[in-house]
């Protein structure tokens, strides 16, 4: 066999990736590349989490946490400093359980010491490692040792000590620190030593500097997760008889974000140890996070009334929880009987704005839409719950936006079920490829059929420039009539119906395509009337088919095929 | 000496099937009392134009089980000791029980057989030339039987269809019931699987919608002859054959109406293809 070097290249592998500073894109590649490696290990952090509470949720919460922030920053963020920050702000407010908190604590901290450069150098990354953990204990009032303070701590401690200048190392010495911290949790703390197992917020930390490191390095995590451990059976036993008293057992984790933010928080810290344990009092700008697990939720609800407005509240019934965690696999259900809908081979889950968009997309056979749209991405969460909620464990997910796309991806790794996310980019396409999906075909033969759709059909949205900017040279105002072709801006014009003809004229369809239109509340009667007498001078062969969208920020939505 | 019994649906032409040596029994349509006989009475291009543009919907019936009693008798009679009579899937027509009734008391010393084809069209086309050839080389009853069974699984037809709307009225509509109810304005492309009707891509354009049947058609191998078919667009049937003539050259390629019948279902303006597999082994 003989090899040949491509020209102009020689038959060297690949050189490793130079430790520069990181700019706004590394460090969002690189949180990426964390939350896409932590959802993937959730089950498998879920599955040894005993302390404080044994109920089973570092892994979904840490991961729910990172993946909900990310998937409302991911756009728009140049510089380091502003990708740190906005990850950190997002963090908080979409932080869930004890071990979310703190994480977000530890962004907070993070973003904090990045502060507003453009670009991570290795000493930058080093102190924001070291701030990330301060803030992190500061978030508690009796930090224990053995947790994910520990790994935070050594793994700072490590980065600091790196030789080298650059952030990469210092990122991997930060995380050779945090794999032995890990291993040393059961001799710091008790409760892991007794159930076998190792801490899991302190397992999920290494999982996230991992997946950072991958990210950075322009590599995929891999597609295997970690091996799941699980604590010891006579210890869940004993676990299970102590918990076993009162009605709320466990009690409740009670968790919200307070605006404004008291002044005296540790007024508010001594108020919620009153009413239970696990408090953190977590601050940032002008609002507070606090978590307490609590026998009486309505209690802390109500101190937390008194003192401002709440928002994100979380109650989750940690006793329920516990028994989840604990009970033996169960054997699936006989006959799931109250199923809402006929369970299906396949099923659709489609982020779209607007009524008749909606509409469309049911007729053509989505059973779930959540609500989207330009300005109003979905959660992690949210689509995590129409993927639950979808009528088969086969799960096809349009996103209908590229920004969507992260936060489908992570919701498919968290949901358990098969899943498929279609990077759809638009709801024009999205629609247009849902047409070929048939809910009594195998996900596979769906997934075919629709990925064949989705290269034949080429989509305009037509909108307003959301800020100045320049196409061919040409400045375009904030405001401006525009056409994106495929996602892409392709035009700017006078009008929206100009745009829009435009955006055809420059696809040049040929003669027997068809153009389905989709226009939105903003477009009047008459408007929409003249677009169409225009469309059908110029190509007179095209089958159009007009549609109110119903949809937002769109005036037109369309796909030609 | 064995004879093969077809029904209209098959798409036979007259000739075709004195050339072949096959018997043809029409089935019905019915434009309110007017009874016409498929393929005798009321020809494609008429019928056509009449489901366009007339206000009547058509309905239509099977023959009669005396109509296939007579024919089996007259058949017998001119010296047929084996019959095959192939006919429309069962889940589609009554046809096959009219058949079956019909050949209840057979001729003294004429053994009948029936193959319920599970398709229609040029697939049942398909069967009936296969068993035609047989029968022609002296072959016997068992023979044809099994060589017409075997191409069965042996065939596909895509009918790209202008609507749905004439399968749903005419309740054979099958598992594209699922396609009910959407807005957009979709060009469905269905199948016969398992004897019914089965949904296979839909498309917004036209132009797709032939691209897909020509894919869906193409990618068969082996083919001993495709049937392109159409309800009236014999622009677009003629367009499509020559593409099949050009990327298979020597497979023969005919273009045929969809008869009335059938057609009663399919709605008007609807093309497709009907590819048959050669078949396996030695033969």
């Amino acid at each position: 066999m003989t090899s040949r070097a491509a020209p102009g290249r020689t038959g060297q592998p690949p050189r490793p990736p130079q430790d520069h500073p990181l700019t706004g894109a590394d460090l969002l590649r690189a949180f990426a590349g964390a939350s896409v490696w932590l959802q993937r290990n959730a089950p498998a952090i879920d599955a040894i989490n005993v302390y404080p509470v044994p109920d089973g949720d570092t892994g979904a919460n840490m991961a729910g946490t990172l993946g909900a922030a990310l998937a409302s920053v991911l756009d728009g963020a140049v510089s380091a400093g502003e990708v740190a920050g906005a990850v950190a702000r997002a963090a908080l407010l979409s932080a869930r359980g004890n071990s979310g908190v703190i994480l977000s604590q530890w962004l907070g901290g993070f973003a904090d010491a990045v502060g507003s450069a453009s670009r991570l150098d290795g000493r930058t990354a080093a102190a924001a490692l070291t701030r990330a953990s301060e803030r992190a204990y500061a978030a508690l009032r009796e930090p224990a040792e053995g947790t994910i303070l520990t790994v935070a701590r050594e793994a700072a401690v490590a980065g600091q000590k790196s030789p080298a200048r650059g952030p990469l190392a210092v990122f991997a010495a930060a995380l050779a620190g945090a794999r032995e911290a890990l291993e040393r949790t059961p001799q710091m703390l008790s409760v892991l030593r007794e159930a076998g197992v190792v801490d899991a917020g302190g397992f999920g930390l290494v999982v996230l500097l991992e997946g950072l490191l991958a990210g950075l390095r322009g590599e995929d995590v891999p597609a295997q997760p970690h091996a799941a451990g699980a604590p010891d059976a006579a210890w869940l036993d004993a676990a299970r008889s102590d918990a076993g008293g009162g009605h709320s057992g466990f009690g409740y984790c009670t968790q919200f974000v307070l605006h404004p933010a008291p002044e005296a928080l540790e007024t508010l810290r001594a108020a919620l140890e009153r009413l239970g344990d696990s408090v953190i009092v977590a601050p940032a700008a002008d609002r507070v996070r606090v978590h307490v697990h609590a026998r009486d939720p309505g209690g802390v609800l109500s101190l937390g009334a008194g003192m401002g407005a709440l928002t994100q509240i979380a109650v989750e019934n940690m006793q329920a929880q516990f028994e989840r965690f604990a009970a033996p696999p169960a054997p699936p259900a006989p006959d799931a009987d109250g199923a809402a809908l006929p369970s299906q081979q396949t099923a659709v889950v489609a982020v779209l704005g607007g009524d008749g968009l909606a509409n469309v997309a049911r007729s053509l056979g989505a059973s779930i839409i959540v609500a989207g749209g330009a300005t109003a991405n979905p959660t992690v969460d949210e689509i995590l719950a129409a993927i639950r909620a979808a009528p088969s464990d086969n799960v096809i997910v349009l996103p209908n936006h590229k920004n969507v796309v992260l936060a489908a991806e992570q919701a498919a790794a968290l949901s358990g079920k098969q899943v498929v996310v279609l990077p759809t980019r638009s709801a024009a396409q999205g629609l247009a490829v849902l047409a070929a999906f048939q809910a009594e075909r195998p996900l596979a033969v769906n997934v075919e059929a629709m990925q064949t759709a989705q290269q034949a059909v080429r989509s305009i949205e037509v909108t307003r420039a959301a800020r100045t900017t320049k196409l061919h040279g040409v400045e375009v105002p904030r405001g401006q009539p525009i056409a994106l072709i495929d996602g892409r801006l392709a035009v700017a014009a006078a009008t929206p119906g100009g745009a829009l003809l435009a955006a055809i004229e420059q696809i040049a369809p040929p003669a027997d395509a068809a153009l389905t239109l989709y226009y939105g509340v903003g477009v009047s009667g008459r408007q929409r009337t003249a677009a169409a007498r225009q469309i059908g001078a110029r190509w007179p062969e095209l089958d159009v088919q007009t549609i109110a969208g119903g949809q937002v920020h769109y005036d037109y939505v369309a796909a030609l095929e | 000496m064995l004879r093969i019994v077809t029904d209209s649906t098959a798409d036979l032409d007259t000739e075709e099937a004195d050339a072949l040596g096959v018997t043809v029994v029409p089935l019905t349509v019915y434009f309110g009392d007017e009874a016409l006989l498929d393929r005798v009475d009321i020809q494609p291009d008429e019928f056509y134009a009449r489901l366009k543009h007339g206000k009547l919907v058509p309905r239509t019936s099977q023959p009669s089980a005396g109509r296939f009693q007579d024919v089996y008798g007259d058949l017998a009679a001119a010296g047929a000791t084996e019959i095959l009579s192939i006919h429309i899937s069962a889940k589609l027509s009554g046809t096959l029980n009219a058949a079956r009734l019909g050949a209840a008391a057979p001729p003294h010393g004429c053994q009948i057989e029936m193959l319920d084809s599970g398709t229609v069209c040029g697939g049942l086309q398909a069967l009936v030339r296969r068993a035609a050839e047989i029968a022609d080389s002296g072959g016997n009853l068992n023979q044809a039987l099994n060589a017409a069974q075997a191409l069965i699984p042996r065939h596909r037809i895509s009918i790209m269809l202008d609507t749905l709307e004439y399968l749903q009225k005419g309740g054979r509509i099958g598992r594209a019931r699922a396609w009910l109810g959407s807005l957009l304005n979709l060009k469905p492309i269905v199948h016969v699987e398992d004897g019914e009707v089965a949904p296979g891509h839909r498309v917004r354009s036209r132009a797709r919608g032939i691209e897909r049947v020509f894919d869906l058609t193409n990618e068969v191998p082996g083919a001993e002859r495709i049937y392109v078919q159409h309800t009236g667009a014999a622009n677009d049937a003629e367009a499509l054959a020559r593409r099949f003539r050009a990327a298979q050259p020597g497979v023969p390629v005919d273009v045929r109406w969809i008869g009335p019948v059938v057609g009663t279902y399919v709605g008007p303006n609807a093309v497709g293809a009907v590819v048959a597999q050669r078949a396996t082994g030695g033969s």
